[in-house]
């Protein structure tokens, strides 16, 4: 035992010196100036999500009219300083409508991803540990869910259930789940052969502790990536339904129920689509700039050698 | 990888060789080899020094990150830059220093003299082309002879690396063959350009033993052969003593001892090389000795420093069973200490 | 120093295996019947002693690593039975294995993927007694605590990531989580090979420490005979899923009786240039596929005594000398003779 203690001790010299070399790797006061500056995609779209974000928050604190005011003397009144964007044919002030729009969009995008991501990763995960019949069956399943547009398994599902804003939340989130299967089926299965699995076998681990306890950790970084384009995805849809008068009712302010409402419009006060839509794009954008960069970073396989 | 580019130059399997004549071929001086910017970088070769004779076959052996592999990319011109930057000395091949070498011209060399295969030679080649497509378009394209032709010394190349029923292995494709099958062809794609010297990284480490010793046996053919010279690199020292003349140790990207073979394993100098030849179990052992106690491997204690770390004095002092003060400050460098035996230790001189 | 008087101690076995099979289903046709079998073991027997260990050499597609894997269950054999401590482990559900899990264990030979890069090396090695419920938590830290100890890691370690360990030191926290069962017996397989020379020895001794300390039996599984020769008490030699050869270690090394394990000699780089030979003895050719291998006697492709009996009969591993047993038509020739 004496001698298994020195050598030990001899050991950490080599040791402490591994130890330095790893932790060199990771600093976290290295992540802006060295990983997000580094990847300008990854920097433009993290503040465009930040300043989003930070809108949502206080949108509606700092709109300068309440969003569903009715002022009927101020009718389609073009872009001015009084009403940056222009007001409506109800003459509701459309900047505040659109600020106040941030917040239902990102409520609406962050569950209707929740939902997606919650199912798609336990099928996917349960497909991709399970070998035989469980996975046929839940794999055929998805391809069904593919052979139909993600838009028309919402609009079904809202007819269903009914347009509400809460409705069109599952219907979104539902349509997605086959997305966020499909991808955590691909990387479990790639996941699957790695020795630590057959390792946590042989101390005893079940089926379940497999797969939530050493699984899932490791599948989440690519699943953040595909869950920040689905957040644009999820944002889109919803527009689209609301557009068609399937999603969020009016008078909530809704990008997608503010364009629709302005379509017939368009040529006497195209503002009523051109900002909202703007507002679309650009939070859409950001969410697929910012994922880009995101995979780019996350996976090594891409990655730019150093 | 090797690809044949001067012309007309006859493709000869049996050359007379000429043992007698030793001259230097290859002359490697302080080598410095460094990864990362100017500012901020880790050194992967630090002060090399080496030659290679007409013939001979020079081994490097030395452990994972110890700068072995990188030193042989650098005589090919193989380092990527960035991040690589060979910082300082000089690569001397045939009067020609290779680190200023037009691409142009370094590609000829490459062709011509200085051929390299690899430990998996599926990486180097194409996996949708036939073996004889590529081992003969190559020869197409660089010496300038007919496809009837190079088909022709591609089948001589097979033929002369051993590969059973040539001719059908041309129409075959790398995933076909097996291991063992896929270095030969490599061999043979090296050979076929005439090289002046063959480096070879790691070649047999992916192979199976016995296949290991067929590759081993058709190195040391093809050198009596061809009278090339082989850099052969690799980590075990009981392939080393298969097949080298000549050995350099390297450690932390340093050398730290060079003799000839039988000299280095029967009266190491340096302590690493010491240690690592008690480190690995061996079967001789049982062969020689009646009554032989198997005893416990002598372990060498700690791991290989941090490349990220600047090493003052000698890079195995922390791990050295005989370090004085002096290791720890000052640097040793290679010095001869029995007449053809060189090492980089302070311990000779106590 | 391998624990040699620990073999005298016990008579008993630790594991007894005979006529082990493992096929491997090769394609599917549309019917989703396998095309095609790879015979990965094919009818192998064998037993370890009670704090013996056992080598087990062979060069790739021999089996010698499905063997490891059938012996921990992470297989199910195709065929064959083995009785570990007395008990028919070769059928068990996975529900009912769960209580001879920690009687064998594994080392396994990637010390970078056999270890989730997302766990800490204290959560590693504390997992099994969690799923067994073994204490709670401040008498698992303990436990934890004395394993790092035991294997020569320190405790301030517990709390890093795996990829902050050299290769060598996370082999360590695989062994530390293997003993943490108390298993009575484990399976190497190629616990060395991924590693440096110079870390390669500090492993191979702390098993062999490791073996007298906890009265341990070995199931190594190498494809270096050297490597094989130093740890093992006795040694199987494997060649495309059938054993060749089983002998005492110094016996195999000084009179290796079968052609393969004797090209396998002649083959093994001896780190002594005046040993050096201008030309290895040895088969020329590849292994064949373990999906359609050489009837009768799977070395006869290779080997320089074939003889036609060879090709029609499956030679039988029968002891011609007292603990040497080979399966070599050679030796039933002079046996008959005798």
């Amino acid at each position: 035992m004496n001698k298994r203690k020195i050598d030990n001790i001899i050991e950490d010299l080599g040791q402490i010196e591994f130890d330095e070399r790893a932790s060199a790797k990771f600093k976290f006061k290295d992540i802006f100036s060295k990983v997000i500056f580094k990847n300008p995609s990854m920097a433009i779209g993290s503040i465009m999500i930040f300043l989003l974000i930070i809108l949502a928050i206080i949108g509606p604190s700092i709109a300068p009219y309440d969003s569903q005011e009715l002022n009927m003397s101020e009718r389609f009144e073009s872009p001015s300083w009084n009403h940056i964007f222009g007001t409506d044919n109800m003459g509701r002030d459309i900047f505040s409508r659109v600020l106040h729009g941030t917040r239902v969009t990102f409520k609406i995008g962050l569950a209707s991803v929740g939902i997606g991501l919650a199912f798609g990763l336990l099928i996917g995960l349960f497909a991709g540990y399970s070998r035989g019949k469980l996975q046929n069956v839940l794999m055929r399943f998805i391809d069904i869910l593919y052979s139909f547009p993600a838009l028309l398994i919402a609009m079904a599902l809202v007819a269903f259930l009914g347009p509400s804003t809460r409705n069109l939340i599952i219907a979104v989130g539902i349509a997605s789940i086959r997305y966020y299967a499909r991808v955590t089926y691909g990387v479990v299965l790639v996941e699957r052969n790695k020795p630590y699995l057959d390792a946590a076998e042989i101390v005893g681990a079940g089926a379940l502790r497999q797969m939530f306890r050493h699984l899932i950790p490791n599948i989440v970084p690519p699943l953040i990536v595909v869950a920040t384009l689905g957040f644009a995805g999820a944002v889109l849809n919803a527009a689209g339904l609301s557009f068609l008068g399937l999603g969020v009712q009016p008078p909530t302010p809704e990008w997608g129920l503010i364009l629709s409402s302005g379509r017939n419009y368009i040529i006497r006060a195209p503002w009523l689509l051109i900002f909202p839509g703007l507002a679309i794009m650009v939070a859409v954008l950001s969410f697929n700039i910012f994922g880009d960069g995101l995979r780019d970073l996350l996976d090594p396989k891409q990655q730019r050698k150093v | 990888m090797g690809k044949p580019e001067k012309k007309g130059r006859a493709l000869t399997t049996v050359v007379a060789s000429n043992p007698t004549n030793i001259e230097t071929l290859l002359r490697v001086e302080n080598l410095d080899i460094l990864f990362g910017t100017a500012k901020q970088h880790v050194v992967a070769v630090d002060g090399v020094s080496f030659k290679i004779n007409t013939g001979e076959t020079l081994a490097i052996v030395g452990e994972s990150g110890c700068g072995k592999t990188v030193t042989s990319l650098s005589i090919m011109g193989l380092i990527p830059c960035p991040p690589g930057i060979i910082d300082n000395g000089s690569i001397q091949f045939n009067g020609k220093d290779l680190l200023h070498l037009k691409m142009e011209e370094m590609r000829k060399v490459r062709g011509n003299d200085i051929a390299m295969i690899f430990q998996e030679p599926m990486t180097s080649l194409n996996p949708v082309l036939t073996v004889g497509l590529q081992m003969s378009e190559a020869m197409m394209a660089h010496k300038g002879i007919s496809r009837k032709e190079a088909r022709k010394r591609a089948i001589e190349m097979l033929k002369l690396v051993q590969i059973p029923e040539p001719e059908k292995r041309m129409e075959q494709y790398p995933h076909q063959l097996s291991g063992g099958m896929r270095q030969r062809v490599m061999i043979g794609t090296a050979l076929s350009c005439e090289p002046k010297i063959l480096i070879a990284d790691e070649p047999t480490t992916a192979l199976d033993v016995t296949v290991q010793a067929q590759i081993l046996d058709l190195m040391n053919d093809i050198k009596a052969k061809l009278d090339t010279s082989i850099l052969f690199i690799t980590h075990d020292l009981g392939v080393v003593a298969e097949i080298a003349d000549r050995v350099l140790v390297m450690y932390a990207g340093r050398t730290i001892e060079e003799a000839l073979v039988t000299e280095l394993y029967e009266n190491p100098i340096h302590p690493y090389t010491e240690g690592l030849l008690r480190a690995i179990p061996r079967l001789d052992q049982y062969l020689s000795a009646d009554n032989s106690v198997k005893e416990a491997l002598k372990q060498m204690p700690g791991i290989v420093p941090s490349i990220y770390k600047k090493i003052e004095g000698c890079s195995f002092a922390p791990r050295c069973p005989y370090a004085r003060k002096q290791c720890g400050q000052e640097r040793p460098v290679m010095k001869e200490v029995v007449p053809g035996h060189r090492a980089a230790c302070w311990k000779p001189e106590w | 120093m391998v624990g040699k008087d620990t073999m005298t101690k016990t008579n008993g076995s630790i594991i007894q295996v005979s006529g082990l099979k493992k096929y491997f289903p090769i394609g599917r046709t549309l019917l989703g019947k396998p095309k095609n079998f790879a015979h990965a073991v094919d009818d192998v027997s064998f037993t370890i002693k009670q704090g013996e260990t056992l080598g087990l050499v062979g060069e790739s597609g021999s089996g010698k690593t499905t063997i490891g894997r059938l012996l921990v269950r992470l297989e199910k054999p195709t065929a064959g039975s083995m009785l570990f401590e007395g008990k028919d482990i070769s059928l068990l559900k996975k529900r009912e294995l769960k209580p001879f899990r920690g009687g064998i264990q594994m080392v396994f030979q990637d010390p970078y993927s056999s270890l989730n890069p997302r766990m800490k090396a204290g959560d590693l090695v504390s997992e099994p007694f969690i799923i067994y419920r073994k204490g709670n938590r401040v008498e698992i830290k303990e436990k934890v605590e004395k394993l790092f100890d035991a294997v020569g890691l320190r405790k301030e370690q517990i709390d890093r990531y795996s990829h902050e360990f050299s290769g060598g030191q996370r082999q360590r926290i695989g062994i530390a989580r293997a003993l943490a069962l108390n298993p009575r017996l484990i399976i190497a397989d190629e616990p060395v090979s991924a590693l440096d020379v110079s870390v390669q020895a500090q492993v191979l001794n702390l098993l062999a420490e490791l073996q007298d300390e906890f009265d341990l039996s070995f199931l190594f599984i190498a494809h270096d005979i050297s490597v094989v020769a130093h740890v093992s008490h006795r040694i199987a030699v494997m060649y495309l899923g059938k054993l060749m050869e089983v002998a005492e270690t110094k016996e195999l090394i000084r009179h290796p009786r079968h052609p393969y394990t004797e090209s396998l000699m002649n083959a093994v780089p001896i780190p002594n240039p005046k040993l050096r030979r201008d030309k290895h003895d040895v088969p020329q050719g590849d292994i064949p596929s373990p999906i359609n291998p050489p009837s009768g006697c799977r070395f006869r492709t290779r080997c320089p005594h074939a003889f036609d009996r060879c090709a029609k009969e499956i030679p039988l591993l029968r002891e011609i000398e007292s603990k040497h047993a080979v399966a070599c038509h050679l030796f039933d020739k002079e046996m008959e003779d005798a």
